[in-house]
């Protein structure tokens, strides 16, 4: 579904991604992970067609994603982890701006708007200006958007932060569940509980290279002790520990 | 004082490391910096050309002719400067995203307020230089005044410009305080832009109409008796330098210092008892404002599908943008009393003979078509730059560059046409144009507006316009390419509109129309549409570049 061949970006001289191979299968949960500046959120964009790589190929649905970018765009959908909305619009009105950029009947799309807004208790801010949203309703009207062309690839950066529990976890349950019906996910967070809770396999990025990557169980079997949870795992590998050393040593 | 000091500080740095490490900040400073200086020659100019249409003598030096016109610029300037000051104030006292955390650290309002002060004054140094400055040279130099005119000039100025930017924070934070409400504050934020863009159309009249604006002002602006206005201290006290002046220079700099100082002291004393409270208010306004404001036409107005969805959704956006719809309603005004005094012209046999008619007509024509690219600037020139930050929707949707620029040139051509026409129609039945003529002017006047809405269009897909980056975190700026293309496009467009004031001499000058000018304004169109067809191609391209 969503595959990588050694897709790399340069900024000047600063390598962000480097060579990433990838591929992720249909209806697979993909949870990316890796520290600030790691390059989680270069690597969607590029996934995503908002920028181009310097090397490599990517597609989505055996579209490539330079040469074909229409097709692969019109069945993908992205969550940035930045909240840059029409401001002027109200959610309705967005929400349906999204519906019809993606072609979508309006029975369909608007059957499918009112389920989402019911389930993420948007419904009676629904016709306000997104402007006067809060930044977890903004999230959650972004969230709306993106499933509301049923899109058949989601990529997700940081889709649960600044939401509340409830609707943390009826994003979960809806992301869950789109997975089960064959939707293929692809979610950047630092939340490492949502990450080894939801997740079917992990991928983790350090500097812009894929430092490891497979399901909690092959996670743990590359490393020596096999009971160690994914936060040990992550800061294994992203030299996190030494860090916590340190701060141990200073506590003593 | 201390944490005052710090504030100063650290927001120094802050301007300072932005100037030093970004260069988009520098190139956009210097370019700032031209602009200014361009705009400080033209008032100069039109200071000189002023003093000397007054024909003032020496022996005129004391009399109430120098003060009168010095009264004109000064009565501008200072309506420019209360405009600035209040935008600075409602922002920086009320909307700056680190009053939220000075005002939650452990610093007395009156520290907070007064540092935004200061950086409200500060930030309005230059527009004071710009339009308090150039009429005090003009008349330096029409007099050949010694050096130390020039330098009194700036501490006369700054503290006209302190009991100013005072006097408006007091007004500001009273207004805010006792009659907060949704109405005041859009009211306020309305007022800055009228009074912009009132203050540009003044001096590009007086730039056109020297003689007649210069008659004007000084029959309307005459110096008051009293002397309770600041800036005629400042007048009075830079005219102790005027040859065998008998004005008390020590009085009036006495005055505007102690009054800069009190007033300045006040406002923090004000201030420590009502600022907390006032920017208290304004958040709850703010957040009520929010939540009450239900919108219900919708984007479905316009029926279903990609194009459309485009369309309706650019169409709210513009709708809704306060700034454009007040600038919209201020061109319209213009059209009225342009039509006004037209009318009152003719009956009053003001125009001549029948070439004095058409020459009216056709101004205000013209008019109209500038009035019509105008109001759509920001669905044309803007139409992208505003969609700078939201570009990752488009970006990552499946829209194409043909589609994208297809449904922004339609909606910005729309909106320009449905404009002009209206105000044509207004025009054709006031002016009881022949209906023989109304189809040919309509259709000339839609050709013309279609031509230049395109070239603007395209214009606004540029990247450096556009200001549009790889992703939706960074955008680039390049603002001497950005200012070079404002010349270009100004100058496009006069070029632009000029066949259809050609057309207009013609057509409005002889009727009926003869077969080889009708055959030359069938040439003329065809081109045009020819032209049209250029930036089409061109705005694709650059919006190509952009999607990809």
């Amino acid at each position: 579904m969503i595959t990588t061949t050694n897709l790399t970006k340069c900024f000047g001289k600063f390598t962000a991604i480097d060579r990433l191979t990838i591929q992720i299968e249909s209806g697979e949960f993909f949870g990316f992970l890796g520290p600030n500046g790691a390059g989680k959120t270069t690597t969607i964009n590029m996934l995503t067609g908002l920028i181009r790589p310097t090397l490599g190929t990517a597609t989505i649905c055996g579209y490539d994603i330079q040469a074909q970018g229409l097709q692969a765009k019109a069945i993908t959908g992205l969550m940035p982890d930045t909240l840059c909305l029409y401001e002027t619009l109200t959610g309705r009105e967005y929400v349906r701006f999204m519906a019809d950029l993606y072609e979508i009947p309006s029975q369909r799309s608007e059957k499918r708007m009112e389920e989402l807004l019911e389930m993420l208790d948007l419904v009676d801010v629904a016709d306000e200006l997104i402007k006067s949203y809060s930044y977890g309703m903004q999230k959650k009207i972004l969230f709306t958007a993106v499933l509301v062309h049923e899109p058949r690839v989601l990529f997700l950066d940081e889709p649960t932060s600044g939401l509340d529990p409830k609707s943390a976890r009826t994003v979960k349950e809806i992301l869950r569940l789109l997975c089960n019906l064959g939707c293929t996910v692809f979610m950047s967070t630092h939340i490492l509980e949502i990450a080894e809770r939801v997740c079917d396999r992990i991928g983790i990025i350090n500097k812009g290279k894929l430092v490891a990557v497979g399901t909690m169980g092959e996670l743990r079997q590359t490393n020596t002790a096999t009971d160690r949870n994914l936060e040990e795992i992550f800061l294994e590998l992203t030299g996190g520990i030494e860090d916590r050393e340190m701060v141990k040593v200073l506590s003593e | 004082m201390r944490k005052l000091a710090i504030l100063l500080r650290s927001s120094w740095y802050g301007w300072a490391n932005g100037f030093r490490y970004t260069s988009d900040e520098k190139q956009k400073k210097i370019v700032e910096i031209i602009g200014f200086f361009v705009l400080i020659a033209a008032l100069y100019w039109l200071g000189r050309a002023v003093f000397r249409a007054a024909e003032i003598q020496l022996s005129d030096a004391y009399g109430t002719t120098i003060l009168n016109l010095i009264n004109i610029f000064m009565t501008l300037g200072v309506c420019v400067l209360m405009k600035d000051a209040m935008e600075g104030a409602l922002t920086q006292l009320y909307e700056a995203p680190d009053t939220t955390l000075l005002l939650a650290s452990p610093l007395p309002p009156s520290t907070v307020f007064g540092f935004k002060l200061i950086q409200v004054i500060a930030s309005n140094s230059l527009s004071m230089v710009i339009w308090l400055f150039p009429p005090w040279f003009a008349l330096g130099q029409f007099f050949h005044l010694p050096w130390h005119f020039y330098l009194a000039l700036v501490p006369a100025c700054f503290c006209l410009l302190v009991i100013i930017v005072s006097e408006i924070s007091i007004l500001t934070m009273l207004i805010v305080r006792f009659f907060s409400s949704r109405p005041m504050i859009k009211f306020l934020k309305i007022l800055g832009p009228t009074v912009g863009v009132a203050a540009g159309f003044l001096i590009s009249v007086s730039f056109l109409i020297p003689d007649q604006a210069g008659r004007f002002a000084l029959d309307w602006l005459k110096v008051p008796e009293s002397d309770w206005l600041p800036h005629l201290w400042v007048a009075k006290l830079m005219m102790a330098w005027l040859p065998e002046s008998n004005t008390y220079a020590l009085r009036w700099s006495g005055q505007l210092v102690g009054v800069s100082a009190g007033v300045s002291v006040l406002s923090v004393l004000i201030a420590s008892k009502i600022y907390y409270r006032s920017w208290e208010y304004a958040r709850r306004v703010e957040r009520k404002a929010g939540q009450k404001e239900k919108k219900q036409f919708g984007i479905s107005v316009v029926g279903r599908g990609k194009i459309r969805s485009i369309l309706a959704k650019d169409l709210l956006v513009f709708m809704r943008n306060r700034k454009q719809m007040t600038t919209i309603v201020i061109l319209t005004l213009f059209v009225l009393v342009g039509m006004v005094l037209t009318i009152s012209e003719i009956q009053n046999g003001g125009a001549g003979d029948r070439d004095d008619y058409i020459s009216l007509y056709i101004g205000l024509g013209i008019q109209i078509l500038g009035y019509g690219v105008i109001a759509t600037l920001g669905l044309t020139w803007g139409a992208f730059k505003a969609e700078a930050k939201t570009w990752w929707i488009l970006k990552s949707g499946p829209v194409s560059p043909e589609l994208l620029f297809r449904s922004k040139i339609l909606i910005a051509t729309l909106c320009s046409v449905a404009y002009t026409n209206i105000c044509f129609c207004l025009w054709l039945i006031l002016f009881r144009i022949s209906l023989v003529l109304w189809l040919p002017i309509l259709t000339v006047a839609t050709i013309t507006t279609t031509t230049v809405i395109a070239f603007n269009t395209a214009m606004g897909a540029l990247p450096w316009v556009a200001e549009i980056g790889e992703s939706y975190r960074d955008s680039r700026k390049r603002p001497v390419s950005r200012i070079a293309t404002i010349l270009l496009t100004i100058a496009a467009n006069a070029a632009l509109l000029s066949p259809a004031l050609g057309w207009g001499i013609v057509v409005l000058g002889e009727e009926p129309i003869k077969m080889p000018q009708q055959l030359g304004i069938a040439a003329t169109m065809v081109v045009m549409i020819g032209v049209w067809r250029l930036f089409y191609m061109s705005g694709k391209r650059s919006l190509r570049k952009l999607l990809s």
